[in-house]
């Protein structure tokens, strides 16, 4: 992943040059949008579709990106609009097509190492609320600076702290659950 | 061992930002960690598993670009389940359009007219009541400018129909 000057860069080029400048854009920031939309929504196929429509949003809004944040702060804005957007989506289609009988699933099912690691994804994150996740993940797996998390989620510094440390209890919580044997140690 | 007890370290590694639980520092909490088996394998537990869901993730984001640059994912195939999921809906609704909505429009519109005798129909809807002298023989119903309205007599005397579409 490029960091930021890497990025900026990049954008600025997309800007004002040929169509692959945008096409480098777009291929440095799309793993990046897609784990975004994992944390967001803990499911592969969600997270891909999720984030074709992100850069479609890019490759229409880039051109008028000014640089008063940070690129990473605004893609990080558009990642959630669109997820968010998304979700109400689905709620409408399933809300219309629930007497439909159920159909063969379109989508690739994940190999065996895909579905461990996606459980292992949803054991951990599956539990917290949107906002801990999404921070939990910024902060302490991305290694975001706390201050710089908050920014992306238009959070006051001292909000997007405290969910950092509600979602690290929550997790660690749950790991010294299944280490009985370390509990007993504390006690 | 420092002065810092087991049980406020233990307090703390629940929420201590992960370098911390590394040790490598001189705070009382990382002194702690190094003097304390028991603490020590708390904290490892929880960075192990932590860094163990950070490369989760990390190696689930790989394993997508890989398929993307295989041609695997493309925006075609992403637009293609949107499309499959939009076209079931457009199918969903063209027949609702050609057989559903007729059929709610009569029966949410079912009007039940019943003549002076006093005889009446029970129907989902409460019917509407008229003074028996304004009642005519044949309902006069003005059609909406948007709509049309059918007026049906049926196989009882008692029972007219009146379908707005």
């Amino acid at each position: 992943m490029s960091d930021d000057s890497e990025l900026d860069d990049l954008v600025r080029a997309a800007q004002v040059g040929p169509e692959a400048a945008l096409l480098r854009l777009l291929a440095a920031v799309r793993p990046l949008v897609y784990r975004w939309s994992l944390v967001q929504t803990g499911a592969p196929d969600d997270a891909e579709d999720i984030t074709q429509q992100v850069l479609l949003r890019v490759q229409r809004g880039v051109s008028s990106f000014t640089f008063a944040a940070r690129f990473t702060t605004w893609l990080y804005a558009v990642t959630r609009r669109t997820a968010a957007d998304w979700r109400r989506t689905q709620q409408r289609r399933s809300t219309l097509l629930a007497a439909r009988p159920p159909q063969a699933a379109h989508s690739e099912q994940p190999d065996i190492e895909s579905s461990r690691l996606l459980e292992l994804v949803r054991v951990h994150l599956g539990g917290l609320p949107a906002r801990q996740r999404e921070l939990f993940d910024l902060v302490d797996l991305q290694g975001v600076p706390p201050n710089e998390a908050a920014d992306r989620l238009g959070l006051n510094h001292n909000t997007a702290r405290v969910h950092v440390l509600r979602a690290r209890r929550a997790i660690r919580a749950r790991i010294l659950a299944v280490h009985p044997d370390i509990v007993e140690e504390l006690r | 061992m420092t002065d810092l007890t087991c049980a406020a370290v233990r307090e703390q590694l629940l929420a201590a930002d992960p370098v911390l639980l590394r040790a490598r520092g001189d705070s009382p909490f990382e002194q702690h960690l190094r003097a304390c088996a028991g603490c020590a394998a708390a904290a490892r537990a929880m960075l192990a598993a932590t860094d163990e869901l950070g490369r989760a993730l990390d190696r689930l984001v790989t394993g997508h670009s890989a398929r993307e640059a295989a041609g695997e994912l493309t925006v075609g195939a992403a637009r293609g389940r949107t499309a499959r999921a939009g076209s079931a809906l457009r199918r969903a609704h063209g027949r609702w359009l050609a057989y559903g909505a007729p059929l709610a429009a009569a029966a949410i519109l079912l009007l039940v007219l019943w003549q002076a005798d006093g005889r009446q129909q029970t129907t989902r809807f409460e019917p509407i009541v008229l003074p028996e002298e304004h009642v005519p023989a044949v309902p006069i119903v003005n059609a909406p400018a948007t709509g049309t309205v059918a007026v049906m007599s049926t196989s009882a005397a008692d029972i007219t129909v009146v379908w707005h579409f």
